[in-house]
């Protein structure tokens, strides 16, 4: 990228490269040149672990070289396509089109106009079929590859699960490749690998019946991609070490993949099953070398619920003894409320004046019982009354509204629930000084999650409900935040939809829709005119499935059954809970023969 | 113990803003182990601080920071750092005594040298007035001019150079100097500017202070 054009953006140390942990090879020297294309700003791409991790282990291969792109932003995008500029990766400024293989990761559904924006820059045609020979291999993956439907005409191919195996695999298949076809077609045999064109979407009257398979040898379904153990894996000691801040500016060691919870609502636990650990010694290596050749201040230690890790305390205490004179911070994000917490947070740092997050979801135990989130009322209150003894102040809350069954006793739950920590604050301390920060999301009923099957609540009833919470938490100990509706309800559609959604989301790109996940940048007008224009019913997009209907997303299989979300969702009508897998084996589907019999801790296989 | 130390900022590292090379000074002393003494509070930060900010686009040969390290340190481990990301450098450094006035209040005049197409700061060769606006917090235009802070030039084929008034009193920004010469606020995209010097109120650099 020229000077005079960095000199004309905000912000231009996003697109200047150059951190330390940055590869740069010659082109000339490698086999296959790939481009990992986060379609969100810099600041978010390089909070995502993925990045690094992929990055990582993609450049540890000799012949293969992964750079990174990010989407510019409006002021850079406008001087691309004046054609002062092109779209170009961060190591090596080469032209986006003249790469050998485009990753996209999909982190969420909001970001796919920005896939076809960063595609259209580069000019490359949208759609695979108009693609020719000489083009880019267009491949995505990430949580969101689990419905691929609604962008499968944009990517070629689709890695479903974890990615640290296949993407190595396809370099090496690329690399000998006849052509395209030819790659793709051997491709598709790769557990994990799904590519769109080998199959086609079947209608009876109008209403989706399922997949046709076009190409005989292509699976159905797709089985997504399982790393068996962590440990023998690659992990990163080093990550790319950004000049400017961003979202997560800190070194971040994964310590487990998958979840034991069952939270109903949660795609994550649902998709990552089968739980696999990083050991203790893995763990503290990865953590003490990237903080060591990294010169961060903070190190988290991420995963879906850091506490449930078999030895998250020892892990804990000796991270705390080796970074404890270096001023270095601990995070441990996704805490559960209850004893187990304390005598782990106590170790975490004295920082006692920052904000300890939980998410107890629900306001009342019915509802949390319905959504299987297993915290009891008891839990909280005699939690937070340790917190407040030891000296924590700041509590944030998160919340979600426009669950199965809600009824204002419910919203209202959420209410008493702030108010009881204030009172009880008050008591513990003798003083007033909390300071509460609640927060609601907007459930969307995700595919491959017990409540797949419902409706979204619609908008206006959760909008009367933030109402009410607005209203009701005004105080100066409560601050409280949720999202427009609209942008939710879009985030719906694109999660649950089907092959002829990419109609809708090719128009609204034109109409000039992108960064749909930037409040400043989200126009739900271009939408509702898209919809319009492909006579998409939202309210039939939002609303209920049956049981028995075939769903789009069920042309990939995670390991966990259609019988296992079905008792689930029954369970969660009658309220009843489903307790962690890690001490009883509920029969979920991962633990078979197909997912290669592992999982963590099974007491009684099914 | 306060160490000065004399850097270069350049190639692409010269669009880092001054918050992010303070970041990537921090870090880099981290990876080298470098004892930093830390402020107090919630939010330790290590003692740093710089004659001049970091100009978003302009190069700089003459960067001055002070930095407090524990005693005991061989600071001249400093100038054999690893892991520096390409641009940056550390050319010189010194002790000096526990500071009583602070570098950026020793700043009087900066050396500029700017590049670029010569006929377009035509006007500086004459004695014309160089008006330019200054916007203050308040939203008020006061109207300067720049050869007020115009030191001394000095014409080359392809580059000039100059010396700024950049102390606490009285200072210019290079891009402000580039809009009041050729009347276009975006001209400084088409120039190649580098910060030479710094020099304090006798004209001695502010490494010989």
């Amino acid at each position: 990228m020229r000077d005079s054009t960095l000199k004309r953006v905000r912000k231009p140390a996003r697109y200047i490269g150059g951190e330390v942990g940055s590869i740069v090879k010659d082109r000339k020297d490698v086999r296959v040149h790939m481009a990992f294309a986060f379609p969100d700003l810099y600041e978010v791409g390089m909070s995502h672990l993925g990045l690094h991790l992929l990055y990582s282990l993609i450049n540890s291969h000799e012949a293969f070289f992964c750079e990174r792109v990010f989407a510019p932003d409006k002021d850079l995008e406008e001087i691309i396509r004046n054609e002062e500029e092109e779209l170009s990766t961060l190591e090596t400024s080469t032209p986006l089109r003249n790469v050998d293989i485009i990753g996209f990761t999909l982190q969420y559904e909001l970001s796919y106009t920005n896939i076809l924006n960063m595609l259209d820059m580069a000019g490359i045609p949208l759609r695979s079929q108009h693609r020719t020979e000489e083009m880019p291999l267009i491949i995505a993956g990430g949580p969101c590859a689990f419905n691929p439907e609604p962008i499968a005409p944009f990517i070629d191919l689709f890695v479903v699960g974890d990615g640290e195996e296949v993407i190595v695999e396809l370099l090496k298949l690329y690399e000998g490749r006849e052509s395209k076809a030819d790659f793709l077609r051997k491709a598709c045999q790769i557990r994990g690998v799904y590519v769109p064109a080998f199959y086609e979407e079947k209608y009876e009257e109008g209403e989706f019946v399922g997949h046709g398979v076009l190409y005989d040898p292509a699976p159905y379904p797709v089985q997504k991609a399982l790393v068996k153990s962590l440990e023998s894996h690659h992990h990163p000691l080093r990550h790319i070490v950004p000049f400017m801040d961003v979202v997560h500016d800190r070194a971040f060691t994964e310590i487990f993949r998958g979840c034991t919870q069952g939270c109903r609502f949660c795609q994550a636990g649902m998709i990552y099953r089968p739980v696999r650990e990083r050991s203790k010694e893995q763990v503290l290596e990865s953590a003490l070398r990237l903080l060591d050749e990294g010169g961060y201040e903070e190190v988290a230690l991420t995963s879906l619920s850091s506490l449930d890790h078999s030895e998250i305390r020892e892990i804990v205490e000796e991270l705390h003894e080796s970074v404890k004179d270096r001023k270095i911070r601990m995070s441990l994000p996704s805490l559960r409320l209850d004893s187990f917490s304390l005598d782990v947070l106590r170790l975490v740092s004295g920082a006692k004046r920052s904000s300890l997050t939980f998410a107890p979801e629900a306001g009342t135990q019915r509802m949390r019982d319905v959504i299987n989130k297993n915290v009891e009322e008891d839990d909280i209150f005699s939690s937070a009354k340790a917190l407040f003894e030891e000296g924590w102040n700041k509590l944030k809350l998160y919340f979600m509204l426009g669950l199965p069954t809600e009824t204002f006793e419910d919203v209202k739950g959420i209410e008493e629930t702030a108010k009881r920590l204030r009172a009880l604050y008050r008591e513990t301390t003798g003083k007033d000084r909390l300071q509460l920060n609640i927060s609601t999301s907007y459930l969307i009923p995700k595919p491959f999650t017990p409540f797949q099957w419902m409706a979204m609540t619609p908008r206006d009833v959760v909008e009367q409900r933030q109402h009410y919470l607005s209203k009701a938490l005004r105080a100066k100990q409560f601050s409280y935040s949720y999202h427009e509706g609209t942008s939710s309800n879009l985030e719906a559609v694109l999660a649950r939809g089907s092959r002829k959604i990419s109609d809708v989301i090719e128009t609204a790109f034109r109409l000039g829709a992108t960064f749909d996940g930037w409040n400043d940048y989200f126009r739900w007008e271009i939408w509702l005119q898209a919809f319009k224009k492909w006579d998409i019913d939202l309210e039939k997009e939002l609303g209920e499935r049956s049981l028995d209907e075939s769903l789009p997303w069920e042309i990939i299989d995670p390991g966990v059954t259609k019988n296992y979300l079905q008792r689930e969702y029954f369970k969660a009508l009658e309220e009843e809970t489903t307790p962690d897998c890690r001490g009883l084996c509920h029969g979920c589907g991962i633990n078979s023969q197909r997912t290669g019999g592992i999982c963590f801790g099974v007491q009684n296989p099914l | 113990m306060v160490c000065r130390i004399r850097f270069r900022k350049d190639g692409r590292l010269k669009f880092l803003s001054h918050l992010e090379l303070l970041k990537a000074w921090d870090r880099a002393f981290r990876r080298e182990e470098v004892p930093l003494v830390f402020s107090g509070g919630f939010s330790p930060r290590p003692l740093m601080t710089f004659a001049l900010p970091s100009a978003v686009g302009i190069c700089d040969l003459a960067g001055y920071m002070d930095v407090q390290i524990e005693d005991g340190f061989d600071i001249s481990r400093l100038l054999r750092i690893k892991g520096l990301p390409d641009g940056l450098e550390v050319l010189d450094v010194k002790e000096v005594d526990e500071v009583k006035v602070s570098l950026m209040s020793l700043v009087h005049s900066v050396d500029y040298v700017i590049e670029g197409d010569m006929s377009a700061l035509e006007r500086l060769k004459s004695e014309q007035p160089l008006p330019f606006v200054r916007i203050n917090k308040r939203g008020r235009r006061h109207e300067r001019d720049a050869r007020d802070y115009l030191l001394r030039m000095e014409w080359g084929e392809h580059a000039l150079r100059v010396q700024l008034l950049a102390g606490s009193e009285q200072s210019i920004r290079v891009n402000e100097l580039l809009e009041a010469v050729t009347g276009d606020r975006e001209a400084h995209v088409r120039f190649q500017v580098t910060r030479w010097e710094v020099y304090d109120k006798e004209g001695r650099s502010l490494w010989e202070h």
